[in-house]
Order: structure tokens, then sequence, then C-alpha cells
């Protein structure tokens, strides 16, 4: 009887032991499992996209407007402190625009270079399936690209206006493989880091796909964002032809006078390069570009008074439409407040969905006639004015060309014509100009104030013994 | 020759005691079923009565004689089984470890669902915060300090053997209208027998990774060979508020805001007037209109009985709780059936099942706006609750606002709005629904006397339907969706399988070995299925039913974790003096990395009975001297089922399929170890006193922390779990129990117990961890870190703090001023503006007891019975953020502390004067609301009344009645609503906030007992 028992016992103890120790979650795959095939390689590549629309440190959130914030156009009615620092220029190394957005930008560069680690071993035998696959590389190639340009934005001076582009440190970290956990990490020159966004877009374009995509990289975004680099670094003549190519072949018209109004409420418009798409289900919510620039909402975002009073100076022009004065339900805020985030249609939650466009056909348009200006020649034999014009036209009733333009005007058309899409403060910098006038701040703001740089966290460089901060903080 | 014969009885519950033990000249006899008995005897000799959780009686026999026996319940002198584990039975004598042990009786002295809030103040080492009011609310139990940092915190609960599901609330959402929910409640207090709660790491290293916080163990109610009995028991009880804020009334809110605004606004601003409703001014208390008098009931019927050869228990429950809190209620129905039978010598099998369920609508409070402690905290009193005959609301859904303005200066400056306190539990909807099913099955063989064998499956199954809708005309998610409802089916499952073998021998005449060792399966399941809609057709609507709303949510998720273990024990006593016992578990567990898969669990203690030595056995006052001594190492494996992993899972975008890397894993993630030492001693003297005296050691290491990770290298979430932390917990406990009086009519018992426990943090990950509540390495955990208030400058009125070099720095709000220039020392030179730098660590203060304790006394007079508990605690400091939230200077209600505020030159005071938004002058985290928790609290009194035996028998019924008044008066220097108040007691070290909970009770209840 003992026998059998304990026979009995040790039958069971085997048979119980062999399978419940290994338990996967069914939700989550490890990353050797996940990515496998080409679904699951345009999955994840999907999945790099994300944070961009659903954290508050990038587009869809905080970061959509920031230029705008730190650049004076806009001023705050009520303060919930997630963006009014900004406008005050009081963010530091221990803020949440440091932390998010540094994290935003590095945890998407990390789950690009976790694909890219798989690409080589990922199969594709038809000509489809390796044209999928290389728009697919070329789409991470190109938002690597995006990441990088947004930290060096952030965290670095700009090329064109720091004293020496070869400065240790000038740079940002270039995350470009996949590394270990212990890995530590050291910045870069600003040549370096701006030498590899065009590298990565250089590299990136003959892989993409010609065809128009809404909402991710295609051939025209990657060249048009390179247009953009190019303006940053000051290399004139090949943002011109990168603009050029956008504006003569790629698949977009501006908008026109009558549709310019009704272009924010919609997805994939004529101008629309590059847009992120949100929606009910994912979205920055309470921190979405609509909940900062309503009353309504966070209240934190109207245009300035220096601003409305500049754009409705010229009445014509449709543009002026992109602010109307308005108070919350209750009365209370009243301002001119933003019109380019009124909320996608059909979407139940207007304040939290609303595509950011990171591009438009009329940045072409204004990187061609300024890189003209500072002396880059037309190959399509155009001068600055034209493409002034040709803008200007589709947007001012009755509008009678103008005979020149200097970069001035190009900056005055700037600012009207991309309000509130992260450009102003950047534009100002880059052409060395001050910052005439902060809602909080009396008096012009050097474009070399250490506030326009952002602090790198505070927590990286603790643990990061060779990261190095940058000046003021 | 002399003959006895009588009843034996248990003296408290005066039930009549079948199968005690008699004992007299070398012969034993038990006492039959109706509890009597009748045993031979010659004059001289001995006679010892006992019986398991009673005191001994011994008397000499002198004559022959009819002699009732009352055996008194022992408080922790249980002369049997005191643990059980496995089939590996401890008995009093040979345990060397630390045990507390609370009889079953004793939880009904509390009123609450959850029985964990009975241990309150009962155990020496068992440290219980009821956290708040709120009813069914999550208890934070702390079994010798609290043993983790990141990890829960809360001591492994086992049912009949077989350990429970570890959730701590059974809640899924906190957020919108989310609600904890203390998965506790949904047992029966009344089927519980006896609580044993395991300190030391020898108690419990045979329950290895999960033992780390301790462990509980629960024994449900069994037969008991003798007559079938039924049993009814029932209490009625009114439950209110102990203390509530006191707010100011219209006329001085009116005052004290229109003196706020013309500070800040100008002379002679009104922002706040008198309101009338149908020519009668309104002066609304929100107090009486949030908070109520509620009504508790409860029934249980159980019936139980037994034979030789089987034996059964069955009850029945309905509990019916309002909580004080308006819209709150807690219901509850439950069943229980246990069962043994062992048809031969060689076979037993037993079952048990239970099932319950509870359906709890519960409410927000703390630091949610819509929760009803803020929302009626804050609404002010010149604003009526109804307004023609509904709620006084606004159409965005706010309450209305009465004499107040919304806005003020051309609506540039937005005021302040309020949740409606009563329309946001009304309207809105959050009702827990929970089924629960425990049960298991045994089957032991026992081939020879000295071998058993037995396998043994358990199953606990939760599941809760959480129903929430958030109304359309109600301000938040309800308002922004159009209507919001949302259902969470939640499932928690856990199977063990466990299979023993327990062999005992006496390998001498003189010494006894008993060993166990066996196997266990744990697969425990959880996966929530979740379901919403929004846009709804018309408020009338609030269930997702097809067809009445546009937007469909779905989502859910799904957890496995399983665990193989193998334990073994062995105890060896000589010559019932000296004993020794030794004992392993080896867990392996799913969750554990790779490379760190099984723990080993080791523990050994042991013991000296030093008064059987012949040397002590002369010392008369001396009946019973014990030391003992243990160590062993226990675990925390409470980690995230798939911690150690590196995941790619949810990276949806533009709602179509996406995967992104979510989690870096680590694949030597292990349990966090807790290594315990324990030395003892128990006496008992002069047959009166008994005493046990305990001190012990806590070595926490490989605590698990989120090694921040660079975040160039963008780990998601900036962390990486790692086993790093250090920390310790010391401490002494004492308790001592006395027979005062022990006459035939009137006797007087008091029970005193008292527990010192030390913490300090030895390790972190890198650097402290610094916050309000700070990881500081030397330090206790969440020590306070403050601004250092220097009080109001008489002169001026000015808020004043210490900077970092001691100086004080006062701040003036005056809006004239320019920002810049505000901060300023007594001097008039300019002060740099309050900063991190001056925040202080406040050496070794935290929001946790470091020593606390209890009084019982009870007191008996023929068939009457009072007794009073005390419980205390002291060494902490809570932070009053309660207060702090009720004197702030925007359109809010305040305490009535506010109308002392400064207002002439040389007023003494510790309110500033006051500006409206003056948000510097007044810091939450700051010296001048960190108060001295230290109490005595009357925790509860009792008079119970028993029928006469002569009166039972007539009858046939035994009837025991009570009468008891629980939290009845508190002795405290603190002003706020309560200092065990613990708003956040989820997160181990962010302990001693008071944060706007729900108040603390004051329960009046009645009650019976009835036996047929």
């Amino acid at each position: 009887m003992k026998k059998i028992t304990i026979l009995l016992l040790g039958a069971f103890a085997l048979w119980g032991c062999s399978e419940n120790l290994t338990q996967s979650p069914s939700d989550q795959l490890p990353s050797g499992e996940a990515i496998q095939s080409l679904t699951d390689l345009n999955n994840a590549v999907n999945g790099a996209y994300q944070r961009m629309a659903v954290s508050q440190g990038s587009y869809a959130g905080y970061f959509g407007i920031y230029a705008d914030g730190a650049g004076g156009e806009l001023k705050y009615l009520q303060s919930a402190n997630h963006f009014s620092p900004i406008i005050r220029l009081q963010s530091d190394q221990n803020s949440e625009l440091s932390e998010q957005a540094y994290s935003d930008i590095y945890v998407s560069l990390a789950r690009i270079n976790d694909i890219l680690s798989v690409y080589n071993g990922i199969p594709a035998e038809s000509d489809a399936e390796k044209a999928k696959k290389n728009d697919l590389k070329g789409q991470l190639l190109a938002l690597r690209a995006l990441f990088h340009f947004d930290a060096a934005r952030l965290f670095a001076q700009l090329p064109t206006a720091a004293a020496d582009i070869n400065a240790a440190n000038s740079g940002v970290v270039i995350s470009k493989e996949k590394y270990a956990v212990s890995q530590k990490f050291k910045r870069s020159t600003l040549k370096e880091t701006y030498d590899f966004i065009i590298a990565q877009l250089v590299e990136a374009k003959p892989l993409l796909s010609k065809t128009r995509k809404v909402g991710k990289f295609d051939y025209w975004s990657a060249t048009a964002l390179l247009a953009r680099a190019y303006l940053y670094t000051g290399n004139y003549t090949e943002a011109l032809k990168n603009a050029e190519e956008v504006i003569a072949t790629g698949p977009f018209k501006l908008y026109t006078i009558q549709n310019y109004p009704t272009a924010w409420s919609k997805e994939g418009t004529d101008e629309s390069i590059l847009e992120v798409i949100t929606t009910d289900l994912s979205n920055a919510d309470r921190l979405a570009l609509g909940y900062l620039t309503t009353p309504d909402g966070y209240s934190e975002a109207a245009a300035s008074n220096n601003f409305s009073q500049f754009l409705l100076a010229t009445p014509d022009d449709v543009r002026t439409k992109m602010i109307k004065e308005y108070a919350s339900k209750d009365g209370a805020y009243l301002a001119y407040w933003p019109m380019k985030y009124p909320g996608k249609e059909g979407s139940i939650s207007p304040q939290y969905v609303n595509n950011p466009k990171l591009i438009r056909l009329s940045e072409m348009y204004l990187i061609a006639s300024e890189a003209i200006v500072k002396g880059a020649t037309s190959s399509k034999g155009k001068t600055a004015v034209d493409y002034y014009n040709d803008l200007r036209s589709q947007r001012i009733t009755n509008y009678a060309n103008a005979a020149s333009v200097n970069l001035t005007d190009i900056l005055n058309e700037r600012r009207r014509e991309l309000f509130c899409e992260n450009h102003r403060l950047f534009d100002l910098v880059r052409n060395k100009i001050d910052i005439p006038y902060n809602p909080t701040i009396t008096g012009t703001i050097s474009y070399t104030d250490n506030r326009f740089v952002v602090a790198i966290p505070q927590r990286e460089l603790e643990i990061n013994p060779e990261m190095k901060q940058n000046s003021g903080y | 020759m002399v003959t006895i014969n009588g009843t034996i009885y248990n003296a408290q519950t005066k039930e009549p005691l079948a199968g005690a033990t008699i004992k007299s000249g070398g012969k034993t006899l038990l006492s039959n079923s109706s509890g009597s008995y009748s045993i031979a005897t010659t004059i001289g000799s001995t006679v010892e009565f006992s019986y398991v959780g009673l005191k001994s009686e011994v008397f000499t026999a002198s004559q022959t004689e009819v002699r009732d026996i009352y055996l008194k319940p022992s408080n922790f002198e249980i002369d049997e089984v005191v643990i059980s584990a496995y089939g590996s039975s401890l008995t009093r004598a040979t345990n060397s470890g630390a045990i507390a042990v609370l009889d079953g009786n004793d939880l009904k002295k509390s009123h609450a669902p959850n029985f964990d809030i009975a241990l309150k103040g009962k155990l020496p080492g068992v440290l219980v915060s009821t956290g708040s009011g709120l009813i069914a609310d999550v208890a934070a139990v702390r079994i010798r300090g609290t043993n983790s940092v990141s990890l829960s915190s809360q001591p492994l609960i086992v049912i009949d053997g077989i350990p429970t599901i570890d959730a701590a609330n059974l809640n899924t959402f906190n957020y919108g209208n989310g609600v904890r929910f203390n998965p506790l409640a949904t047992i029966s207090s009344n089927d519980i027998e006896t609580v044993e709660v395991l300190k030391d790491a020898s108690a419990s290293a045979l329950f290895g990774s999960r033992a780390g916080n301790g462990v509980i163990l629960i024994t449900t109610r069994k037969g008991r060979q003798g007559a079938a009995s039924i049993t009814y028991n029932g209490s009625y009880a009114l439950s209110r508020a102990s203390k509530l804020p006191n707010l100011l009334n219209a006329n001085e809110f009116v005052e004290i805001t229109n003196e706020k605004a013309s500070a800040w606004f100008g002379q002679n601003t009104v922002l706040a007037s008198d309101y009338f409703v149908d020519g009668k001014k309104v002066d609304t208390d929100w107090m009486k209109e949030a908070f109520r008098t509620a009504i508790l009931q409860s029934h249980q019927i159980s019936a139980s009985g037994g034979n030789a050869r089987s034996s059964y228990y069955a009850a029945a429950e309905w509990l019916q709780h309002e909580g004080i809190a308006f819209g709150t209620d807690y219901n509850r129905y439950a069943i229980r059936a246990n069962a043994t039978t062992n048809p031969n010598r060689w076979i037993k099998v037993g079952m048990s099942v239970s099932y319950s369920k509870a359906t709890y609508n519960g409410t927000l409070s703390e630091g949610y706006t819509p929760g009803i402690t803020i929302a009626a905290y804050n609404a002010p009193p010149n604003t009526a609750s109804y307004l023609n005959g509904s709620y006084n609301l606004t159409s965005d859904g706010m309450l209305g606002n009465g004499g107040n303005l919304y806005f003020y200066n051309n609506a540039k400056t937005f005021l302040n709005k309020f949740n409606h306190p009563l329309a946001v539990n009304s309207w809105n909807r959050n009702r827990n629904t929970v089924d629960r099913n425990m049960g298991y099955l045994f089957a032991t063989i026992s081939p020879f006397q000295s071998l058993s064998a037995t396998t043994r499956i358990g199953v606990d199954n939760i599941t809760n339907l959480e129903d929430q809708f958030n109304h359309p005309l109600l301000t938040g998610t309800g308002k922004d969706y159009n209507g919001y409802a949302l259902v969470n089916n939640s499932l928690l499952q856990q199977w063990v399988w466990s299979n023993f073998v327990n062999y005992s021998v006496r390998p001498t005449l003189s010494s006894n070995l008993a060993v166990t060792c066996g196997f266990e399966y744990t697969l425990s399941k959880t996966q929530n299925i979740l379901a919403g809609a929004s846009n709804f057709a018309s408020p009338a609507y609030q269930d997702i039913l097809d067809n009445l709303y546009t937007t469909p949510y779905s989502g859910g998720n799904k957890s496995e974790k399983g665990f193989a273990s193998y334990f073994g024990r062995a105890t060896y006593s000589y010559k019932d003096k000296y004993h020794i016992d030794g004992s392993l578990r080896i867990d392996a567990y799913s969750g554990f990395g790779d490379s760190n898969q099984y723990g080993y669990f080791p523990g050994v203690s042991a013991s000296w009975e030093v008064a059987k030595e012949s040397f002590i056995q002369k010392v008369k006052a001396i009946n019973e001297l014990k030391l003992r001594a243990s160590w062993g190492i226990v675990g925390n494996s409470s980690i995230n089922p798939y911690a150690s992993r590196t995941l790619y899972g949810q990276g949806q975008y533009a709602d179509i399929n996406g995967v992104s890397m979510r989690q870096v894993g680590n694949a030597s993630l292990k349990w966090e170890s807790n290594q315990k030492f324990n030395i003892g001693l128990d006496a008992s003297l002069i047959s009166r006193i008994t005493l046990s005296f305990d001190w012990f050691y806590h070595d926490v290491n490989n605590m698990l922390f989120s090694a921040p990770a660079v975040l160039s290298s963008g780990i998601p979430g900036g962390g990486i779990l790692t086993n790093i932390g250090k920390m310790s917990n010391r401490g002494l406990e004492v308790i001592i129990s006395t027979e005062n009086i022990n006459r035939n009519s009137f006797s007087w018992t008091t029970t005193a117990s008292f527990t010192s426990i030390k913490n300090r943090i030895k390790a972190l990950a890198g650097s402290d961890i610094l916050g309000t509540n700070s990881l500081v390495v030397g330090q206790p955990m969440g020590v306070w870190r403050l601004y250092q208030w220097a009080g109001v400058d008489p002169e001026t009125g000015r808020a004043g703090y210490f900077d970092k070099d001691g100086k004080i720095k006062y701040y003036n709000p005056n809006p004239a001023i320019p920002a810049a220039s505000r901060w300023s020392y007594s001097d008039g030179s300019s002060a740099s503006a309050l900063n991190n730098n001056d925040l202080k660590i406040e050496n070794g203060k935290t929001g946790t007891p470091k020593w606390y304790g209890n009084i019982e006394n009870k007191f008996c007079y023929r068939n009457f019975e009072l007794a009073i508990g005390v419980q205390f605690a002291g060494g902490f400091y809570v932070l009053n953020n309660t207060k702090f939230g009720l004197l702030t200077n925007y359109l809010n209600n305040n305490v009535k502390d506010i109308l002392n505020r400064w207002t002439t030159s040389g007023q003494n005071t510790d309110i500033p004067k006051l500006y409206w938004s003056d948000n510097i002058s007044l810091q939450s985290a700051s010296t001048r609301f960190l108060e001295k928790g230290d109490f005595i609290r009357l925790r509860d009194i009792e008079i119970a009344y028993a029928l006469p035996k002569t009166l039972e028998e007539k009858l046939g019924v035994g009837a025991r009645l009570f009468i008891r008044g629980e939290n009845l008066a508190i002795i405290t220097g603190y002003s706020g609503l309560d200092p065990e108040i613990s708003s956040y007691r989820n997160t181990n070290y962010q302990a001693g906030w008071e944060n706007r909970s729900v108040p603390m009770t004051r329960t009046f209840s009645i009650g019976a007992t009835l036996k047929f």
C-alpha cells in the first residue's frame, strides 16, 4: 500500500510540473516571435508611428505647436502647466517637455532599430513582396530621420545658428542600431547629426513607393522632409532641388481660397504631404492639439495678441479664418483661438482627434522661394517671387502679383501660412533673427537664448555620465 | 473512589462541548455529544479538562459531586494544533515559530464585511490600516512591518490550506467611476473558526516565494462529533461618520471669499453673495447632504453536526450594508458547506464548497474631483443641492454656482465650478457584481496509523462584472462622450493541486519525528473582457443595448502564471522538551527570468521547554517557560506574470493593426527575498499570567525596482525591473494575559499587546528616490520630505518658510508686486522663490506607526459579559492634506480654521492674509500640515448577555444577545479626521496621507446568536 501510494504521488508530481512554467502573454509576444513575416513587419512598422499619434510629447500633443508657443505666436488663458511653460520659456531638465519629448523620440527609435535588426531575415519572394519590403525599410529609415530631426530641433542648436557645428556634444545622440540595456550614449556633433538625418532620407528615397500614402512615409514625404533638412543645414541648392521635385512631380496641389478653410478637419487633403492619423481610439486625449487650443479644453494655446494683429491686418487673406474670436461655453477665456484643430470629421471627441499635418505643399513653395533668395538656382527656371506669388494667389482674394520678394517677406508668409504647425521659433532662429515678441516676457529675446534649446532630461545625465547638458541648465 | 459528573461548556459561547478531554489518574475520557461526562477517580487526584482552543481547567477531586465545567478561551495559549500546513501539524508544544492566533468569534466584533479589518488592533506584529470609512475598502495588512517597496505587501491568505487569489482590489478601473473593492469582502466572517498569522520564516517557509509578507491561515468552521445544532447569528447596526470636517456656513463663506477676492482683484470685489431660493436664503450643509446614518444588517444560519465517522457544516448568510457616503451600499449572499467522512480506518475524504454573490455600489473619493469627498467638501454652502425638484445643475453638468460668479474680469478669469456631490453618485453608476466560488476536495489514505498520503485539489474562482455609466448630463466623461457606459467582466481563477505524504515515528520512547513532503501545482489566470459604448440616443438609455448608441468600444487582457513547488518538513522532539523543525520549499514560477526560475526557501527553528527541566519544576511560580529561535528565507514573487520578458504588443496606428516593443526584459529577474530571524519566549506564571515575547529581524534583499535606464536607449517606460534594493525591519512584540479576578460569578481578564518596529532602507537602485514620501538609504521607507513652515509674520501676515540655510523667507502674494520680487527675508532683502532645494528630509519621520498595541479587558458577571477593546499606536506623522485642500484660496469651501486668518498687524495666527488664487503661501508638502499621529482609540465595547443554562434547557434554545459600539472615542493630538486614515495605502511607501478619504465610521449594533 505504502509503495503504491508513493509511486502514485511520484507520477502526479512528474505530470504536474511539465508545462505550467512557460506562460506566454496572449496580447504580447517575445520580440523574436513577433516579426517573422512581411505582415508582421508591416504591423511593426505601423507600430513605429504610434507614438506620434498618441503621445503628448509628439506631434498630436504639444510638440505639434511647440515652435509656435516658444516663438511668441501663442498665449495661454489658463495654466494647466502642460503647454503654458513652453510659452513662458520655463522648461528645464525636470520638465514634462524635456523628459516626455526625449523619451518619445528615443522609444520610437529603439522600436525602429529593433525592427531593422530582424529585417534581413524576413522572407520576400515575389517582386511585389520585395518592393513592399523595400518600402517598409524606406519608411523606417525616413522615420528614423524624422525622429532625429525632431530631437535635433528640440535638444540642440539649429546648425545655421550654431557657432560651431563640429563642436563636441553639439548634436544629439544618434540611435541607429539595437543596443544592449547597459549601453551608454554620447552626443554627436551637430554636423554628424544632420549628416545622419540626410543620409537616412537619401537612402530611404529610392526604397519608397511613389504611390501616395496618407499618414505614412512615401517617396514624396521623404523628399519633402529632405528639402526641409537641407534648408536647416544651409544647403539651399539641395533644398531647392528636393522642394521643386515635390512641387513639379508630386501628386499634390495647393489648397484654394475655397477649400483652405475646410481642409483642417479632413484627412489626406490636396496639400498634405505627411500627416499623423489620429482616431477616436488612438489620440493624445487631453494633451491633444484640439484640447490645448480650445477654450473648453485646457485653454493653454490661443493666438497671441501680436500674432492676431499681424494676421488680421490683411483681411483679404483666407488665412485670417485660421483664428477666431470666441469664448468657452460659459463665456470665459475670450480670445482668438486657432482653427487648425477643429476636430476630424466624424470623430466623437473632436478636441482629441485632429490629424497634425507635418509637411504641406505650401511649405515646399516657401522653401523653394527662400532657397532661391539665399542663392540657389532653380532648375525649372523659376524665381523666388514666382513661388511666392503662386502660393499667395491661392490665399488672397484679388491677389496682385508682387514684383520681388525678400527674406522678411518669406518669413512673414511662413508665419501666416504655417501658424500652429511647429515652425515659427525654428524659422526665426535658423535665420538668426531675435524673437520679437513673447506674451509673458517684455522685449525681444535673442535667438541665441539658452531657453530655445530644451534641456536634456536630468535623469539622463545622472545615469549616463558621458552625456552633456545644454548650456544654461 | 469518588465519581464526578456534569457538563463541560465553552465559557464564552455557553455551548456544551462534545469531545472535550477529561484526564485523571491515568484515565482519559471524552465528553459525549451533549457535553456531559462522568469520571471515577480517587480522592486527592487531579482532574484535568481540556479542549482545542480553550484553556484547561484542573481541580483536585475531594468528593463525589456534580460539577459543570466552563472552559474559557485562551488568547494565544492554544493547547492543541496551532498551525497546519500540508497535513503537518504543529501543536503549541512542538511549535518553535512565531504565530498569532485569533478566535473566529473575535472577528464578529467588527461590523465590516471584510474580516481583515477585524484584525485591527488585535494581534501583536499585525498592523491593519483601514484607510477610510468607505464600505468594503481595501485594507492594508502589514505583518511585522512593510516588507516590500514596489511589490505587494499584503500577506498570503490561505483558506483551509488553499492559497487564495492574491488580487488586492477586484475593481479593474480606477479611473472614471472606479472604486476599490476588497476581495476579502466576499467571505463571510461567521464561517471563520480561527485566524492564524504566521509571522516568522520557519512558520511560513512551507509557502515559499509567496510568504515574504507573512501568511494568514483561515480555518473555516467544521462540524464536530456530537449533537446536531442550528445556529443563527444576526446583527443590526447604525453607522455614521465619526468626524467630519468643520466647514464654513454660507455667511462665513461669502465673507471669506470676498475678502480673498478684494485682496487680489481690488477693494470691494464681490465674487460670492447670498443666494435665495423661493425667498429663502440658502445655507447648504454639504456634509449632511453627502454623508448619512447608514443601516447595516446581517443574518446567518448554520447547521453543523457529526458522528464518529462524518461531520458537516453548512451555512447561509445575507448581509446588507449601506455606506455612510451617499449612494454607496454593499450586499452579500453567501453559502458554504464543509463535510468530511472516513468510512473506514484508512481513508478519509472531505470537501468544501462556498459561493458568494456580492453587489457593491461604490464611489470615488480622495484625489478625484468627481469623488464624493472633494465634491462635497469643496461645494459652496451658498448654493442649493436641489432646484425645481431636481439636482441643481448647470447646462454643462456642474453644480449650479448659486450665489457665486463663474468668472470675473470680463470672462478673463475663470473662478471655479464643482461636481454635484449627489448627482455624481446617483446618476453615474459604478456597480460591481462579484461571484466567488471556492472549493476543494481531498482524499487521505492512511495505510498505517503513522503514514498518510493526501491529494487535494482546490479552486478559487472570482468573476466581477463591473458596470459603469457616466451620465451625459454630468460634466466629465459623460458629457464629453454624450453618455459613456463601460462593462468589464473580469475573471480571476486559481487552481491548486497539492499532493503530500505525512509520516511520523517514535524512533525511541522519548523522541518523536514527523516528516512531510509533497508537491504542489498552481495555475492562475486573469482575464478581462471589456465592452463600452458612448453617444447614447438619450440619457434614458444607459446600457449597452443594440442601436441606442453610436460608438462601441471593446478590449481586454489576459494573463496566466504557474507555480510548480516541492516542499518538505521534518519536526523532531526529544523528551517533549527539545523541539527542532526544518523545512524547505522549492518554487518554480513562470514569471521569473529564465536564468532564475527556481527559488529555494529554507526555514529552521528550535525550542526548549525550560519549565519541564527538573530545576525549574521546583519553582512553583513558573508553570511554563519556553525559549524559541527561528531562521528562514521566504520570498515575494508578486511580480507581473511576464515581467522578465522582452515583449511586443499593441502598436495600433490609424486604427490598423500594429505591434510595437512594449517592454524590455530582464532574464535574471527573481523574487524578492526576506531573511527572517526570530527569538521568542513563552511563559505562564503563577497560573494567572501568560506572556509571550518575540524579537525579530527581517533582512529584505533583491527588492525590485525599475532601475532607471538611459532614455537614449529607448527602453519603454524608461526602466528595467531589477532586483537591487535592500531593507530591514526589526522589532519587538510582547503580549501579556492576566487573570485578575476569577471567582465563581465574577471574572476579569486583561490582555495587552505591544509591538515596536523599525524600518530602514539599506540600498536602492542608484540614487535616492525623492518625493513627499522619499526613499532614502539609511532612513525608513517613505520618510517625509517637506518644506519647513516658519509661520505667519505677525506684522505683515505673510507666510514664511525656512530656506535651506535655515533663514526665514516670506512670500508676498500681492498682485501689485512683480513676481520676481515676492520673496524676501525679514530684513527686506530679496530671497529666491521656494524651490526643491528648500525641501528637507524629516529625519526618521514616516506615516507608519513605530509602535502599536492594544488592551482588551473582559469582565464576566453571572450571565453578563463586558468587553472593552482599546487600541493605540504612535511614532508616526500624518500629512493632513484634507486640511490643506480646505484652506485653498480659490472658490471652494474652507474649514473654519480660515476664520482665524491674518487681518491686522500684530496678530498671531498660522493662517496668512488671504489673497485670491494664492497657491504659493499654501504648500501641501510642508511641515505646516504634518502632524503627530499618536492616538489611543476606544475601539469597541460589547455588553453581552447569555441565557442562563437552566432556561436554555427549558426552552431548548441557547441565546447570546449583545449590544456593541465600535470606534467610540479617540484621544489624539491630530487635528484631522482620523490619524489612521491612509489615503494611498496601496503604494507601500505613501503611508500617512489623509487626503479627503471618506471619513471613518462610528457604529452601534445589536445582535443575537441563537442556538437550537
